[in-house]
């Protein structure tokens, strides 16, 4: 494999660079090699496996595409109208923004308490540490099955049944009623457990990266509380980790799949767009709609982190 | 919560200058508010922890002890035999299965350590004019949804002739641009001092890299292994699915991974029965959790696709729940 190479052309300048008697650069030399040493095996394979399949995909968003990947039958614009009319594309990205809308606040939330709660504790720090990062290990369908068979079957026997019977509240058929909504506390549940802990190292590592100094001087200017100096220290100086989570927040709940599509199927109440796309093209074969809605779906990602970047910056070279 | 908290260095700051504070109990660092703190770190922890109970007491379990009507914390016997019997079952290999998700799992994960942490560098490090077009050109890939691309990389797998092979699921997803981007920020923040030093001593940017900024790097290295392995757990399926995706005529796949063992029927097993159909049996029918419904009707609730293809990154209890279960699979 070619992925050997450049490890064992590394060798070769540390050892050669023994005499250095004019060689300053090890083996390579000038920018323009180096950089494309380093980057160029990455950047083949994105382009094979990443860039050409994107391209594909948009030729062939605009051909028929009933039942084959070859782009042909071009249709224009066709599949991209049919999306936009009101209908099911439309809901799915309704869907969306009221999964969005409950998880990335959520997440956000429960990740940075749990990283504060942290940080201010000494014994059996590690032990809890680990414990909340354990769920990012396990699988979105493993955790899924959990959930619907376990917790939130809806029936007697299942686990959140059987706490809510305790306190005298009846059955609640938690994944199969729309009224109201409680198929949201599953998913929404599900994917806090598995992602909270994930987010909360990442702001562990931006809360470790906070001088004392900066609290001290809060300390001597007067902060009257743990208030003040979360509002006015902690918080401004963790700008760019909470950039990053709330961007990489976002884009995953774009991407939502695996937990709604284990958890409530081709439902037609909550299908996020991926999962109505995944039916569109796999299950109809019709690969014309659905490669054009991922294309939108591409698209609209696209906008919210460009504009976030814009906002924020994407953290450019100091 | 955020009342309760106090970053940990402002304790510090009050113990190693105690006389001259004005203000002899900071909020956060008296003793109730410790033991609020410890108090509600403990019930986060027990609930963290549920699921993954719950996964080893419905793996010991019958079918009759997980539909039983009290809640029992264990069921009254322990039955071990659920796992033995699972990796004695000759409709699906699981011994085969974990050890191809193992070989998959360790190849992509160093792969992409080294491909992506190389990438990274030289975003981060090489003053190349078309650093930052190439920069974003990645980035852009990040927000690619895997659904634009899922088809297209099947046909370039299978052009490649790698369909049905280690190969085909390992080497597309080799290159991350998630990776590659977690690489660049961190080297942007490597220290710069301990590269001049490493040019100093005359080593380039290859030998800096290797020499320096890898052995330095080790947790941060670590870290993205860890979570590399991970996310990885969700994409050979994705790939191996992908490998079924248009092989129509059903040919015998040379590749079996723990969460593909769906297509087999695992019935035989008890205890992982209930579990196994329910799986299958749609959440509008919590009625087949009770345990009563033949063993084939798991499939019935996904909707498959009518056609041979598998349906796409669905994965049942069987594979899922004992290999996490079983083997502890990351």
């Amino acid at each position: 494999m070619s992925v050997g190479i450049p490890a064992a052309r590394v060798a070769a300048p540390a050892a050669s660079s023994r005499p250095r008697p004019v060689r300053r650069r090890g083996g390579v030399k000038g920018v323009a090699p180096a950089f494309w040493l380093f980057v160029g095996p990455f950047l083949v394979g994105l382009v094979v496996f990443v860039y050409v399949p994107i391209v594909w995909s948009v030729v062939l968003s605009f051909s028929r595409g009933q039942n084959t990947v070859t782009p042909g039958d071009w249709v224009g614009l066709q599949n991209y109208l049919d999306l936009l009319r009101p209908g099911p594309f439309l809901s799915s990205l309704l869907t969306f923004t009221v999964f969005a809308a409950f998880i990335v606040p959520l997440t956000f939330a429960l990740s940075l308490g749990l990283a504060l709660l942290l940080n201010t504790v000494t014994v059996a720090k590690t032990f809890f540490r680990s414990v909340f990062f354990l769920p990012t290990a396990c699988s979105y369908v493993v955790a899924s099955l959990v959930w619907k068979l376990s917790i939130f079957n809806g029936v007697r026997f299942g686990l959140a049944n059987t706490v809510l019977s305790w306190f005298g509240v009846g059955n609640v058929a938690w994944l199969a009623t729309t009224d109201p909504p409680w198929y949201w506390v599953v998913i929404v549940s599900a994917r806090l457990w598995l992602q909270v802990g994930f987010y909360m190292i990442l702001f562990l590592a931006g809360l470790q990266r906070i001088s004392p100094e900066l609290y001290e001087a809060a300390a001597v200017d007067g902060a009257r509380n743990s208030w003040q100096t979360f509002r006015y220290i902690t918080l401004p100086q963790l700008r760019a980790t909470s950039v990053a989570v709330l961007l990489l927040l976002l884009i995953n709940a774009y991407q939502a799949f695996d937990e709604f599509f284990n958890l409530l199927g081709n439902s037609s109440f909550a299908r996020p767009p991926l999962v109505y796309l995944y039916y569109t093209a796999q299950g109809n074969q019709d690969f014309g709609h659905g490669t054009a809605g991922a294309v939108i779906l591409a698209l609209l990602i696209m906008v919210v982190t460009l504009a976030q970047g814009k906002i924020f910056g994407f953290g450019k070279a100091d | 919560m955020a009342t309760t908290t106090l970053p940990a260095s402002s304790s510090t700051v009050a113990e190693s200058e105690p006389p001259a504070r004005r203000r002899p109990a900071r909020p956060g660092s008296s003793v109730p508010a410790q033991v609020a703190r410890y108090l509600a770190l403990v019930v986060a922890a027990v609930l963290f922890l549920l699921p993954f109970y719950l996964i080893v007491r419905n793996a010991l379990s019958l079918d009759t002890d997980i539909t039983a009507p009290g809640w029992t914390l264990f069921p009254p016997t322990l039955h071990w035999e659920n796992i033995s019997e699972l990796f004695s079952d000759t409709s699906v290999n699981i011994g085969q299965s974990l050890v191809n998700s193992a070989v998959i799992a360790v190849v992509q994960t160093a792969g992409q350590l080294l491909l992506c942490s190389m990438a990274g560098y030289g975003l981060a490090r090489i003053p190349y004019r078309w650093a930052t077009p190439i920069f974003y050109a990645i980035l852009v890939t990040l927000m690619i949804p895997p659904a634009v691309t899922f088809i297209p990389s099947f046909i370039i797998v299978s052009q490649l002739r790698w369909v049905d092979t280690l190969q085909g699921i390992i080497v597309p997803v080799l290159f991350s641009g998630f990776t590659t981007f977690l690489f660049r920020q961190y080297f942007l923040n490597f220290p710069r001092s301990l590269e001049e030093a490493a040019r100093v001593d005359g080593l380039g940017y290859v030998g800096a890299f290797w020499r320096v900024v890898v052995p330095n790097s080790g947790a941060f290295f670590a870290a993205i292994a860890v979570i590399t392995f991970r996310q990885l757990e969700r994409v050979p399926v994705a790939a191996g699915d992908r490998a079924g995706l248009l092989d129509v005529d059903g040919a015998g796949r040379a590749v079996d991974l723990p969460d593909r063992a769906d297509h087999q029927p695992a019935r035989a097993v008890p205890g992982r029965g209930g579990l196994d159909r329910a799986a299958g049996a749609g959440l509008r029918r919590p009625a087949a959790l009770s345990g009563a419904g033949g063993g084939r009707d798991r499939h019935q609730g996904v909707s498959r696709p009518a056609s041979s293809r598998e349906p796409v990154r669905w994965r049942s209890g069987a594979g899922g729940l004992s290999g996490c279960a079983a083997t502890g699979r990351r």
